[in-house]
């Protein structure tokens, strides 16, 4: 129970230009309890595939089963058991009140001239106080506000007690408490009842959070699925969305995407060269975004697989000297390290904790400044804090500075200071505004 | 909650008083005792008020309220009670609060096709014993609507399968209905200019009455009216759900196709019944849905008897008015409710807020 599989969906609305199919060849599998984001730019057939699963939509090609049975050959309430549907921006000028609209969502389970059962008043009775909305169960839905409508519709879709959710952009038009409170409520039904939820969402970032598998549609057809984490990379949103994004990853682990637009400061050009940053443990994090989307390409190295650097660098798709999990740097890595000094034209070491397993790093740096090119190193948290290997670390760090490396002491400098050794590419840049 | 039951248990009193009434007052008034005892005993089937037996009341009296005025109350209480059931079934299925019986094209068919009868004669009457003006009407009626029917569904299925099933499917037909109802009444204009040296027949039928209407016209409307009754009233809780949008519905689990065919099918027997006896009564399925879910709250299993009820009763209030007003001659019917109602409505519409928002 609870189980939704599209099988190659091929839809074209009639009277399309060009019969251009909104869908085209869709296949999605859903698993019973899965919570599955759905994302796209507009246009991109999140909707139509939705109203597909409903059976609100017959597909010219393909089909949609529900428990395992096409969605068409279900009788309307038998569907309306399984499937509970949450649409956007519904409208109706008769003065129900809430509890009598919420009571509709018992419809497919009443017989016609049966009277409300204890069944039907708890699971009444359950939706409005799941959904916040017992204390306005007499109100008109007339008289509430946008936010408490869109909740009124997803408790009389809660009443049908249903195994699956279906919900088509429920967080549009509301402001953000009102989106953190219906996610919020999704996520503990589908903790609570293991609930499988489809739901088309706009906001990436909402998707990342609340999903765990996002399916991205573009032009009708499925541009990637998978975690939110394997999905939501600059370069699958760039094919999407046509537009550069950066993913960071936020503080709960899940990628935080942010659009790049052209106002969003200076460094968006692009810049002259490589810069290759040294880091690990968490420290190249932050620096990883700050010289991407200054314009920098960056490349990495030496990481451990799985290190939180790693995870980073592997979202921007940047090119990564690693190493197996937690293992000391072998000479191969560092040898690819050593490469990817040499065609960076500057080095940045984070504020990296050095032990005997990366000391090699700590020597890659030195090798660069003897191959000529500038250094620059994070030197936020003291060297002797973060000296794990009993003194050499400091010896080999003080070298460094000695043999000429730059000290940064803090994240501010590092872009000024780089600015100065890597002059931008002024001609790419349209500056008209600027001049203006 | 409570103005629901104040107004149910209103109706309980006023629709006897106004029955008492349609039976008492006319050309020769009987006195509200005798006349409440003759309905009494007609309706309990003692029959001594039909059978002429009655040595209290002179026979004349009785031949009055048997032949006359019993038959036109029930015919203005069934009619009123129609009008006022088919006006909300039609509000629900447009979610509209201007939507009356007549927007799928009843009047016009029904005017086209009475218009012919009495223009024409047709002589159906020796044929098949039936009138011919209601029969007429009738046919035409449900022709009309059987064409905007047709038109506004029948196009779309086979370009677009089921995709298109929902798709403004209510508003096809009301768009149709409009169409076809200025074609059909162009077909009436025509025939009342060169069709007749005598229009004022046909102008009187059309703005509609129950003068001089008997039992011949009850027997040939309950039927279909009944019917037309029973099947909304089977869907009134599904006219809730539809209420809230066809595809919200669909979600609900209702088949919105099965059930506008079926409420359009009742509608159509309901009205087509009702305007084929009485011409074209107006304002009772418009404004009387609108004051009834001002009391009942908008729940169509409530909604629709109180409809019936208040119709019905309405609209026999309106004939004996009619009767008294112009005493002797009777004004048509349709005069007096338009009269009576519009103001009223308008005040509603005045005191209260939630009258119009389909409350």
């Amino acid at each position: 129970m609870g189980e939704l599989t599209a099988r190659a969906i091929h839809f074209t609305y009639p009277g399309a230009a060009g019969g251009q199919a909104a869908l085209a060849g869709v296949s999605v599998t859903i698993a019973p309890g899965e919570f599955v984001g759905l994302i796209g730019p507009n246009g991109s057939g999140k909707t139509t595939f939705l109203r597909c699963l409903t059976g609100l939509l017959a597909p010219q090609g393909g089909a949609v089963l529900v428990d395992g049975r096409d969605v068409h050959t279900w009788g309307a309430a038998e569907l309306a058991k399984r499937l509970g549907v949450v649409a956007q921006g519904e409208e109706s000028g008769f003065a129900f009140t809430v509890r009598q609209v919420v009571a509709m969502g018992r419809y497919p389970h009443r017989r016609r001239w049966q009277r409300e059962t204890p069944a039907d008043r708890e699971a009444v009775a359950e939706a409005l106080q799941s959904t916040g909305l017992a204390a306005l169960a007499e109100r008109p839905v007339s008289t509430l506000s946008g936010g408490e409508r869109q909740r009124v519709v997803l408790a009389r879709a809660l009443a049908q007690t249903p195994r699956i959710l279906l919900l088509d952009e429920v967080t549009a038009h509301l402001d953000v408490g009102y989106q953190a409170e219906i996610l919020a409520l999704l996520q503990r039904l589908h903790t609570e009842r293991r609930l499988t939820i489809v739901a088309v969402l706009h906001d990436l970032n909402l998707a990342a959070r609340c999903c765990q598998r996002l399916v991205l549609l573009a032009n009708g057809r499925v541009v990637a699925t998978g975690s939110p984490l394997e999905v939501l990379t600059p370069a699958n949103l760039q094919a999407a969305y046509g537009v550069r994004m950066n993913v960071n990853p936020g503080r709960d682990g899940q990628p935080l995407v942010t659009v790049e637009t052209p106002a969003a400061g200076r460094g968006a050009a692009p810049r002259q060269g490589t810069v290759h940053l040294i880091c690990g443990g968490g420290s190249g994090t932050a620096l990883i975004g700050l010289l991407t989307s200054a314009g920098y390409q960056v490349s990495c190295g030496v990481l451990n697989r799985g290190d939180s650097d790693w995870e980073t660098a592997r979202l921007y798709q940047l090119e990564v000297a690693e190493e197996a999990p937690f293992s000391a740097i072998e000479p191969a890595a560092h040898a690819v390290n050593l490469a990817l000094i040499r065609r960076a034209a500057a080095v940045v070491m984070g504020d990296v904790p050095f032990g005997p397993g990366n000391l090699a790093n700590l020597r890659a740096a030195r090798e660069a400044l003897a191959g000529g090119r500038p250094v620059f190193v994070c030197d936020f948290t003291p060297i002797a804090e973060r000296d794990f290997t009993g003194g050499e670390a400091t010896r080999e760090y003080e070298q460094l500075l000695e043999e000429g490396a730059v000290r940064l002491s803090s994240e501010a400098e590092v872009l000024s200071r780089l600015d100065g050794a890597l002059p931008r590419v002024e001609k790419e840049r349209p500056d008209k505004e600027d001049e203006a | 909650m409570s103005r629901r039951y104040w107004f149910f248990a209103a109706l309980i009193l006023i629709v006897p008083a106004v029955a008492v009434a349609g039976v008492s007052v006319g050309q020769v008034t009987l006195p509200p005792g005798e006349a409440a005892r003759l309905l009494w005993e007609s309706f309990t089937c003692r029959g001594p008020a039909l059978s002429l037996a009655n040595p209290p009341l002179s026979a004349p009296a009785v031949l009055i309220v048997r032949d006359l005025r019993l038959p036109r109350l029930l015919l203005g209480f069934l009619v009123g009670g129609g009008l006022a059931v088919a006006g909300a079934v039609l509000q629900a299925l447009f979610r509209n609060p201007m939507a009356d019986p007549y927007v799928l094209g009843v009047s016009a068919g029904a005017a086209l096709g009475a218009a012919a009868g009495i223009v024409w004669q047709v002589p159906l009457a020796v044929r098949t014993g039936l009138p011919p003006v209601p029969t007429l009407a009738f046919l035409g009626a449900v022709g009309a609507t059987g064409l905007v029917y047709v038109l506004a569904r029948g196009g779309r299925r086979k370009e677009r399968g089921r995709a298109g099933r929902f798709d403004q499917s209510s508003t096809r037909l009301l768009l149709a209905g409009i169409a076809v109802s200025a074609l059909l009444s162009a077909g009436v204009s025509l025939l009342l200019l060169f069709g007749t040296r005598n229009p004022g027949t046909v102008v009187v039928w059309l703005m509609g009455g129950l003068a001089g209407r008997g039992w011949e016209s009850v027997r040939l409307a309950w039927p279909y009216l009944a019917f037309g009754l029973l099947i909304v009233g089977w869907c009134a809780r599904d006219l809730n759900l539809l209420t809230m949008g066809e595809e919200t519905a669909y979600h609900l689990g209702v088949d919105p196709v099965r059930l506008e065919t079926l409420v359009v099918l009742g509608v159509t027997l309901i009205t087509a019944s009702a305007v084929a006896v009485s011409g074209l009564v107006g304002f009772v399925g418009l404004i009387v849905p609108h004051i009834v879910r001002y009391f009942t709250g908008p729940d169509h299993r409530f909604v629709l008897p109180g409809a019936f009820l208040l119709g019905g009763a309405f609209l026999s209030l309106a004939d004996v008015l009619s009767r008294v007003v112009l005493a002797p001659s009777e004004l048509p019917v349709g005069i007096v409710t338009a009269l009576c109602g519009g103001p009223f409505f308008l005040y509603l519409l005045y005191r209260s807020g939630e009258v119009g928002a389909h409350g």
